[in-house]
């Protein structure tokens, strides 16, 4: 009896605090704001309007800064996804000369802190005419998220049995078809696993997109911070712009938890 | 050989070219945008370079002596240490816990826990910092109100205890992590030895103590290197934390330092030989890490 009543607030602890916070942006943007000042005590809400999503989203500067971090995180997940799935296939089936050390090398790069790849990026990018640009943005991305891409899914194409892609070819098959046939389903877990990773660093990164985008290109997470600068702090809509923000990434994890969780595990993903 | 046993069973010239087709763009994007601008960054701060004008020439160690003479630097070595070991201390034992918690239950509120306990690793970081600081803020926050019946009042934005909301944040948001690979690994663990502890009769204490900890063992060191490693270079935190309300010192970690030489004080050098000093230690770390756990197993 005493047990269970001991498991049953611990459940409850960690519910709140995993949970709560996230609860308490919803709820407070579906509140009339009013509400804040005069019942600050007041944890279940009074009241209830779409008055914060209506105004935020009659702003054309939150509707283009959601269109430009969906084109990036887009683009960034299918660029590296491509990239890191031809690579480790390759590292996994092939001896190529000096893939080996290309490996090496972006598992070490992954050290690097981004705010310090950051600088020579930026002037980099800068040299090559791509500052302020989308295009430098993604590339930013797409080099941030590869290291981590090829790393999980290198295991999975190591683990596919060489019999299939023999047998396909025995068959006829040309190589392209057998790639898209037999070895891209097998590794499908890890490829969502991968798209998922992608998707939501790219999609919640600040820092490259603060430093390589100038303030009139805006990513969703830079327009919320900038939403929050101003003196006069408007917490129900930036409660709203906050909810937007998580959404996408929420249903993604929604949908591939089950690759994401041991896949996860398996990447020693950056956070 | 696989590649001779897949080339014979395959032919013509485009299927022999092929693994270099899959791998040289990949190859090319490492080059240039990884070890390009590592390159770079190590040329940089050894120069001098106008932020401006973009001319750049070599200056040797001055960067350095510069960025080493600096007080600042060492407040914020400081200040990121303090930050690394304090999240990632809590984030293990937080994350530990729960994990032995989930996994003593029954598989469906497991999974549900599993999903609960991922969801702050799921919000974008500068969405958790305005939740907390809505949370905390002093007119309309509900954990300031929370805190001020426990005798905890006042302004969390200002002084040390913007430090003490910072390291909540951070604990909260990379737990999951933590949570995660340490569920992941004790599902591993073979259900017969678990089933004959039990059998035995141990506790829950001996179960997590003699049982489940040793089989952890490595999982926790690799953990907490890659934790303290990542809080330590952390960014985006601190500085969306300090971001609109100016410098607090006890919350200018060495990242933030590195951010505001190169595109505030706009000294380019400085930032990248600031920059080389916050890899150097996270290398070093890792260095005497791999060495550490390889004397354990020859021991």
């Amino acid at each position: 009896m005493r047990r269970a009543l001991i498991r049953s607030v611990f459940l409850i602890c960690l519910v709140v605090w995993s949970a709560g916070p996230i609860i308490w942006m919803f709820t407070s943007s579906v509140r009339d704001n009013r509400e804040f000042l005069q019942e600050p005590d007041r944890i279940i809400p009074a009241s209830f309007t779409v008055h914060n999503y209506v105004a935020l989203f009659s702003q054309r500067d939150f509707i283009n800064s959601v269109l430009l971090s969906a084109e990036v995180a887009l683009g960034c997940t299918v660029i590296a996804l491509i990239l890191a799935a031809a690579f480790s296939y390759s590292l996994a089936r092939y001896h190529v000369r000096g893939m080996k050390l290309v490996r090496s090398i972006s598992i070490w790069a992954y050290l690097f802190p981004p705010v310090v790849i950051a600088i020579p990026f930026f002037i980099l990018l800068r040299s090559f005419g791509l500052q302020d640009t989308v295009a430098g943005l993604l590339l930013a991305h797409v080099a941030f998220c590869f290291p981590f891409a090829m790393w999980l899914l290198y295991p999975f194409m190591r683990s596919l049995p060489l019999g299939l892609e023999e047998a396909a070819a025995a068959d006829g098959a040309t190589v392209l078809r057998t790639l898209w046939h037999v070895v891209l389903p097998v590794a499908l877990p890890g490829i969502v696993a991968v798209a998922a990773f992608c998707f939501s660093l790219s999609w919640s990164d600040y820092l490259f997109a603060r430093v390589l985008l100038g303030s009139g290109n805006r990513t969703l997470p830079v327009f919320i911070f900038d939403l929050h600068t101003g003196t006069i702090v408007d917490w129900g809509m930036l409660m709203a712009a906050g909810t937007v923000s998580v959404i996408p990434v929420a249903v993604i994890v929604a949908l591939t938890h089950r690759q994401l969780t041991t896949g996860f595990a398996a990447a020693g993903i950056r956070g | 050989m696989e590649e001779s046993r897949l080339a014979k069973a395959r032919g013509d010239s485009f299927e022999r070219a092929l693994p270099l087709l899959l791998a040289y763009p990949s190859t090319l994007l490492v080059v240039l945008l990884i070890v390009l601008p590592i390159i770079f960054e190590v040329v940089l701060s050894f120069s001098q370079r106008n932020a401006y004008t973009a001319e750049q020439h070599l200056i040797g160690f001055s960067n350095y002596s510069r960025v080493l003479h600096d007080t600042a630097f060492w407040n914020a070595l400081w200040r990121s240490s303090l930050y690394a070991l304090t999240t990632t201390t809590l984030q293990l034992i937080l994350g530990v816990s729960m994990a032995f918690y989930t996994f003593r239950r029954t598989r469906r509120i497991r999974a549900v826990l599993r999903a609960v306990c991922f969801l702050p690793y799921v919000v974008s970081i500068v969405s958790a910092v305005i939740v907390f600081e809505f949370l905390f803020d002093s007119q309309a926050g509900l954990m300031t109100r929370i805190a001020s019946w426990s005798g905890m009042g006042g302004d969390w934005h200002s002084g040390w205890k913007l430090f003490v909301l910072l390291v909540l944040i951070s604990v909260w948001q990379f737990t999951p992590f933590v949570f995660l690979i340490v569920l992941a690994r004790l599902e591993t663990i073979p259900t017969g030895i678990l089933e004959a502890a039990e059998i035995d009769g141990a506790s829950n204490v001996q179960m997590i103590r003699r049982v489940m900890l040793p089989q952890l063992r490595e999982t926790l060191v690799a953990t907490v290197l890659l934790r303290l490693i990542f809080m330590f270079t952390k960014f985006d935190t601190p500085w969306l934390l300090a971001g609109s309300k100016g410098t607090n010192r006890y919350i200018e970690t060495l990242p933030i330092y590195t951010f505001r030489q190169a595109f505030e004080v706009l000294q380019l050098g400085d930032a990248a030989a600031s920059g080389m000093l916050l890899f150097a230690v996270t290398a070093v770390t890792v260095a005497f890490a791999i060495w550490f756990t390889g004397r354990k197993q020859e021991a």
